[in-house]
């Protein structure tokens, strides 16, 4: 529970990179042309029929040759994020601005670097020997992430990665914001990365959660989650009395579900916890919401959960949508990436109707927007849920 | 500054089977014997269907956990939490690896149930009923630090209380190839903002994070320890609470910093 009051940080600069392309242009482009990244898997270590969200240029992505230990998928995939959106310059000039010790790094990830594990027991099995190049600290730990992105970007400040499965990289907000509250740091850089590897395939398909087609939130007919990678990072900075109206990070709230490891509570317990301490936390109702961008992976326990929640706490009427059609289910990276979905709606006012889903389920009675559609948005809140019953629901707008 | 009281601590490591005997250990009362850990019994607190399916990397973090708690006489259910582990669970990634390096690629559903960073703080709020919030974190050798960090800065936002835990477990025989943790070690702090009457001292952690060196154990065991584990770097801050002496404790932060803390009655 929050009780120090309104969350006080504009997010001065964003950059974000999934199965839609290589930054924010090509994000809004494919949501507002209602143009799905997610592909049959093409993947040739996995034989799995699904959809996946993969990124085209990944495997040519060379890490610089001062940091090449910490080269793996993951890695790779955060500097290709980095790259984009001129996002480095403005973290120099925030550097220059704040100093390198004082802006903190809190990035989200589930499996960081993981497939080169993988690939190393791969190769333990053939040769009973794990490869020499195989670099356990600087590509598989998870703390790799904020380690790499802290030294691409000349930064020292306070780093850590929060790991809680989907919610990791929506935690990374209410983390910087308290940061800079208890003086830690002055300004934030967070993200969150996830790249594609065999253990969240096979894994998830050992729990029967992915669907054999591009993944369908809400709908009746929706059989299961397409598992996808991302990349994105904001820069956060208080907010300023000469500032105004620009895009703020308003509240967020964070509960867990203590029911399940890997289900979610039926009636959403913890979700709507979630939910309701953002709203508190930024001081507004919930008819002050003009769109919830849902978790809404496309099982069929997760979006029943979820609904029952955002029922509860939003009514019938607030328009609500999934994004997962368009980008897969990005697991760790999937926070900041929807975060980042919400702020482009808000700056070029639209809703995103949720791609692939032909029905509503009948069960589902939240307003589930099916084609994308005109609207001044100025306040919309972001859901991320994962498994250990982890919630965080983020609270963006535009206030002056 | 932020200075925060010290109401509760949990400790599992060798020779160190509870704060409560570990700590005549750390304040040099008792000779420090490098005892392997028993094996943990699975946590009662939790639903037997639960407590089934945890590992020992859970086990250790739930023990510590519910050490802490109980020390400072509180109830679960309203505390957030901070885990903080660098590594996470050796053995449960192990298992899916070598599942995943066979033909049929067959991972076993429970092992990738429990593969999440946050399994022992999902256990942890199930065992505790608990809706509060709970984060899962890791920063490699500044894991407790950033650890630390974290919970303070909740306590600064207006939490009243926060339970961390920071754990470690040694690694599988297949990763104990790659880069070997060398022993398990788990402890855990419940912190609040105000004093109680089981308060054990009074913890400032400075916002000035200089370059310099980490505080050192005298004893050569515990030294090995405490740099065989990442987690084992609360080492220092554990023998400073255990001694009653107010003093300066600088534990390791990344880029060479140090979090620099002060114990005090």
């Amino acid at each position: 529970m929050q009780k120090s009051g309104k969350s006080q940080l504009n997010i001065s600069a964003w950059t974000l990179t999934n199965a839609l392309g290589l930054g924010s242009d090509a994000s809004l482009q494919g949501l507002q042309e209602r143009r799905s990244g997610l592909r049959a898997n093409d993947l040739p270590d996995i034989d799995l029929q699904t959809a996946i969200g993969r990124i085209d240029g990944i495997e040519e992505t060379m890490l610089p040759e001062a940091w090449q230990q910490f080269d793996c998928r993951n890695n790779r995939l955060a500097l290709l994020g980095l790259q984009q959106d001129d996002f480095m310059a403005q973290v120099e000039m925030a550097r220059a601005k704040y100093r390198e010790d004082r802006i903190g790094i809190f990035m989200g990830t589930s499996t960081s670097g993981i497939q080169e594990a993988e690939r190393a027991f791969a190769h333990f099995n053939q040769n009973d020997a794990l490869p020499v190049n195989y670099d356990y600290w600087h590509s598989h730990n998870l703390f790799s992430l904020a380690d790499f992105v802290s030294r691409v970007l000349n930064l020292s400040g306070p780093a850590q990665v929060i790991s809680t499965a989907c919610s990791s990289s929506a935690k990374v907000f209410a983390a910087a914001d308290r940061h800079i509250k208890a003086g830690f740091c002055d300004a934030a850089i967070v993200g969150g990365v996830d790249s594609l590897c065999q253990m969240t395939l096979y894994g998830f398909n050992s729990l029967q959660l992915v669907s054999g087609q591009p993944c369908r939130p809400a709908d009746k007919e929706r059989d299961g989650i397409s598992i996808g990678e991302a990349a994105g990072y904001a820069l956060l900075e208080p907010v300023e009395t000469d500032d105004h109206a620009s895009l703020r990070l308003l509240g967020y709230g964070e509960s867990s579900d203590a029911y399940h490891i890997s289900s979610p509570h039926p009636e959403g317990k913890g979700a709507r916890l979630a939910m309701q301490q953002a709203l508190e936390m930024a001081d507004v109702s919930a008819s002050t919401i003009d769109y919830v961008n849902l978790h809404g992976t496309a099982t069929p326990a997760n979006d029943a959960s979820e609904d029952k929640a955002v029922l509860a706490c939003f009514g019938a009427k607030t328009p609500c949508s999934s994004t997962k059609g368009w980008t897969g289910h990005t697991l760790g990276a999937a926070g900041i990436t929807e975060a980042l979905f919400t702020c482009l709606c808000i700056e070029n006012d639209f809703i995103p109707g949720s791609l692939n889903t032909s029905r509503v389920d009948p069960d589902i009675l939240t307003n589930i927007v099916l084609e994308n559609r005109s609207a001044r948005i100025s306040r919309v809140m972001t859901n991320s849920f994962g498994f250990g019953g982890s919630n965080c629901s983020l609270l963006f707008g535009k206030e002056s | 500054m932020n200075t925060v009281a010290v109401n509760g601590v949990g400790l599992l490591a060798p020779g160190l089977s509870s704060w409560a005997s570990g700590k005549a250990c750390l304040n040099g009362e008792q000779a420090w014997v490098a005892e392997k850990l028993d094996k943990i019994p699975a946590p009662d607190i939790l639903p037997a269907n639960e407590r089934r399916r945890t590992s020992a990397f859970i086990r250790m973090a739930v023990k510590v956990a519910q050490e802490a708690l109980q020390a400072g006489n509180q109830d679960g259910q309203n505390i957030p939490s901070v885990f903080a582990s660098s590594c996470g669970d050796f053995d449960v990634v192990e298992s899916i690896c070598i599942a995943l390096s066979m033909p049929e690629k067959p991972v076993s559903p429970t092992d990738f149930h429990n593969s999440v960073h946050n399994a022992p703080a999902g256990y942890w709020s199930i065992a505790n009923s608990s809706a509060s919030a709970s984060t899962s974190i890791s920063a490699a050798y500044s894991s407790f630090a950033a650890g630390l960090m974290d919970a303070v800065s909740q306590l600064m936002s207006g939490e009243p209380q926060i339970l961390l835990v920071a754990s470690d477990i040694h690694s599988s025989e297949i990763f104990s190839r790659a880069r070997p943790v060398k022993y398990p070690f788990a402890c855990a702090l419940l912190l609040a903002t105000k004093e109680t009457a089981h308060s054990i001292c009074q913890l400032t952690v400075r916002t000035d994070m200089n370059k310099g060196e980490a505080t050192k154990m005298s004893v050569a065991g515990l030294e090995d320890l405490r740099i065989g584990n990442p987690s084992a770097c609360a080492l220092p801050l554990l023998m400073r609470i255990a001694s009653g002496k107010d003093s300066d404790v600088d534990l390791p932060y990344q880029h060479n910093r140090l979090l620099k803390l002060n114990v005090a009655r």
